[in-house]
């Protein structure tokens, strides 16, 4: 993924000496020469840093960082304040209203790179970290989503099927009433455990919201796909027939989709149609979503 | 609640300068005087933040950087080196180790302060953040088996439609 650098500042010379000293980096820069434009392009490009001068003509740097960091869109993208102010007060000022870091001019190339490597470094792991489903561990739908569309268009590119597994969790509501939130949360973290174990490291597993699980298969079709789901479908019995000397007997309805069928109804939709009918035909077992059958044209 | 702070350093002064230094932050401060014993000390500590200097007897800063980046129990801890070396070239070398920050001595108290306080707002992030899944061994055994071989052909039990 390339990295975009937001640089604000009103010198035109220093965005070209910063572009000439980290060009190495294969990062994309991006200019604001004053700070109203800096906090419009902040907002509309969502850099993975943000190079601002402090002394900037029409709002101040500190007042642009303010600006930034209030803004809910905003507030989540480093700010690396880059100033020839030496004074120990403006660092301070700069780093306590929110920004990552602090450099100063006449600045050296390198230094420049690794701080600005290291700041990419945390955003990126606070962006991975906000992707996290909080219960299991797995991936979250934003992750899904953002994931399914990336691997759609590749698929589309290589030729290469995706394929796409939705699972649902039976009588959960039961399992839950019957033996509690504690047990039932524990239940659907063995079953993401599971879930993991039988995926390829390639594949993108997550939890969609209560006991519904989906996963994205790379370079695979509905047929591989379905094989897969009816294994896990099969090791989910086996292994979670009973927990902590409760008998739970969980099973799960699946819906497999793959992106080799394309019309009106997404692949999202598609998988989720089909472990509806695997609900309605009684649970514990796996639908295939296949192409719609063509009309036959009148003679 | 109050955050943990470990400074490694062989210079029991230069310890004492900084918890003077950070003293009104409400940090718990542990002292490591050797990059080896930091390392041992720093799975039971579990620090929010560790102060490390370059030069020192056994092991350097770097090495010691690069050792608890490679541990997932302590690849989170931020890092900031505090050295007597300006060198271009060091920084960079200590960013490439996944340092977080880089304070060169000797230091204003007011920039140690903000520069430890922005570490540390970013680790209370990262803390408030779930973990990503790791199942447990048992599991994790299972998975190298199943992975190492290709998809049945044939179904195992469920019975499957199709739409």
């Amino acid at each position: 993924m390339i990295q975009r650098i937001l640089i604000i500042d009103d010198s035109l010379p220093l965005h070209q000496l910063i572009r000439s000293q980290v060009e190495h980096e294969g990062w994309q820069f991006h200019c604001a020469y004053d700070g109203q434009a800096g906090i419009e392009m902040a907002l509309e490009l969502r850099p993975s840093v943000i190079l601002l001068d402090v002394d900037i003509p029409d709002i101040s740097g500190f007042e642009v960082c303010r600006r930034l960091k209030a803004n809910v869109e905003t507030s989540s993208i480093p700010v690396v304040f880059l100033s020839a102010d030496l004074s120990t007060g403006d660092k301070v000022r700069g780093l306590d209203l929110g920004a990552v870091d602090y450099i100063t001019k006449p600045f050296k190339a390198a230094e420049l790179s690794a701080r600005l490597r290291a700041s990419i470094r945390v955003k990126q792991l606070l962006d991975q970290k906000a992707m996290i489903d909080g219960l299991t561990g797995l991936w979250n739908r934003k992750y899904l989503e953002d994931h399914l569309a990336a691997q759609t268009s590749l698929a589309v590119r290589s030729g290469r099927p995706t394929s796409y597994i939705v699972a649902d969790v039976d009588r959960m509501r039961q399992i839950n009433k019957k033996h509690g939130i504690p047990f039932g949360d524990e239940i659907l973290r063995s079953l993401s455990n599971i879930l993991l174990s039988q995926c390829r490291a390639e594949d993108a597993v997550c939890r969609l919201d209560g006991a519904r699980f989906a996963i994205v298969l790379s370079a695979m079709n509905r047929t591989g796909a379905g094989r897969l789901a009816e294994r896990l479908s099969s090791t989910i019995q086996t292994r979670l027939l009973s927990r902590a000397g409760k008998d739970v007997g969980v099973t799960c309805s699946f819906g497999v989709a793959d992106s080799l069928v394309t019309g009106d109804v997404t692949l999202l939709e598609r998988a989720e149609l089909a472990m509806i009918r695997a609900k309605q035909n009684g649970g514990a077992c796996v639908v295939i979503a296949r192409p719609p059958r063509k009309e036959k044209s009148a003679a | 609640m109050s955050q943990i702070v470990m400074i490694v350093d062989d210079s029991k002064p230069l310890h004492a300068l900084v918890k003077v230094h950070l003293g009104e932050e409400n940090l718990v401060f542990h002292s490591a005087f050797n990059g080896s014993s930091a390392l041992d000390m720093v799975a039971s500590i579990k620090p929010d933040l560790i102060l490390l200097d370059l030069d020192m007897p056994d092991m350097n800063g770097f090495d010691v950087c690069r050792f608890l980046k490679v541990d997932p129990s302590t690849a989170n801890i931020p890092v900031i080196f505090l050295t007597a070396s300006t060198s271009s070239d060091e920084k960079a070398c200590a960013f490439d180790s996944q340092a977080t920050d880089y304070i060169t001595k000797p230091f204003d108290s007011n920039e140690l302060i903000a520069r430890v306080r922005v570490a540390l707002r970013t680790k209370r992030l990262l803390d408030l953040l779930p973990p990503a899944n790791c199942p447990t061994a048992q599991e994790a055994g299972s998975a190298r088996e199943v992975n190492s071989r290709p998809l049945d052909s044939t179904c195992l039990g469920a019975p499957s439609a199709t739409v």
